[in-house]
């Protein structure tokens, strides 16, 4: 990958990410209000505004972060099975991801049944939480960031075949 | 995942164990994966334990004052 192509990407790739964060980060105040206000007129208003967060923002975000990281890892000495961090990083990734997708249908279903006018105060009130996937969301999210920052050390058995095979061809030259 | 700007350093000395008498020095799990991999069984227990006890893992399971499900809107 050419270095220019290379910045492209992590630049792409940390501000993905780090929106992911902050989206998710969004969301948790929306999902915290709509889990202690007993407002009708907030709890609607939050359920509005968390399912335009999670399609618009955090989906996207999610699925460019995943894909994004793909591409540095596979594109960069680092590969994606050959160091712990960059390996639980991205299995965390997918894992997340994942939860995300499968919840993003849920989200959107209460935020049409808060929309609608028909909606009684009483439904509006009994729509169920989403804080427990976005609380541990956000950890995971939080967990990849420290990963990426500090980069432990540690070679995958993977990883450690590959340097010794790079190692003898250099050696042989 | 974040960032990736830095080049992959070779491991540190510490970080290699010796396998048998002439081997090639062999990477040792690193205690931090080790960490991560039991915090990762114990959720993993934990959500199977929620199936095993059937209990339904779904939004408004473990959130809000009451501790209870709460009941979804019928066609929702």
């Amino acid at each position: 990958m050419s270095p220019a192509v290379r910045k492209l990407a992590l630049a792409i790739h940390l501000t993905t990410s780090v929106g992911w964060i902050g989206a998710v980060a969004g969301y948790l105040a929306l999902d915290l209000t709509v889990t202690t206000s007993g407002d009708p007129s907030v709890v609607r208003a939050a359920w509005v505004a968390m399912g335009l967060i999670a399609s618009w923002v955090i989906v996207p975000s999610a699925v460019a972060s995943l894909l994004t990281g793909l591409v540095m890892a596979l594109g960069t000495k680092w590969g994606l099975f050959r160091h712990w961090w960059v390996l639980i990083s991205f299995l965390l990734t997918v894992g997340a991801t994942g939860v995300l997708l499968s919840e993003t249908r849920v989200i959107a279903d209460s935020a049409s049944v808060a929309a609608a006018s028909s909606t009684t105060t009483d439904q509006l009130l009994a729509l169920p939480s989403t804080l427990p996937h976005s609380v541990g969301g956000l950890v995971v999210l939080l967990a990849v960031q420290v990963l990426n920052i500090y980069k432990p050390q540690g070679l995958t058995p993977y990883g450690w075949r590959k340097l010794q095979v790079e190692r003898r061809r250099r050696d042989s030259m | 995942m974040q960032t990736m700007a830095d080049e992959p350093n070779e491991p540190a000395a510490d970080e290699r164990t010796t396998v048998g008498s002439g081997a090639e020095p062999a990477p040792r799990t690193p205690r931090w994966v080790i960490a991560l991999g039991i915090i990762a069984m114990v959720l993993i227990l934990a959500v199977a334990a929620q199936f095993v006890l059937g209990l339904q893992h779904e939004p408004g399971l473990h959130g809000g004052a009451n501790e209870q499900p709460v009941p979804r809107i019928a066609g929702s």
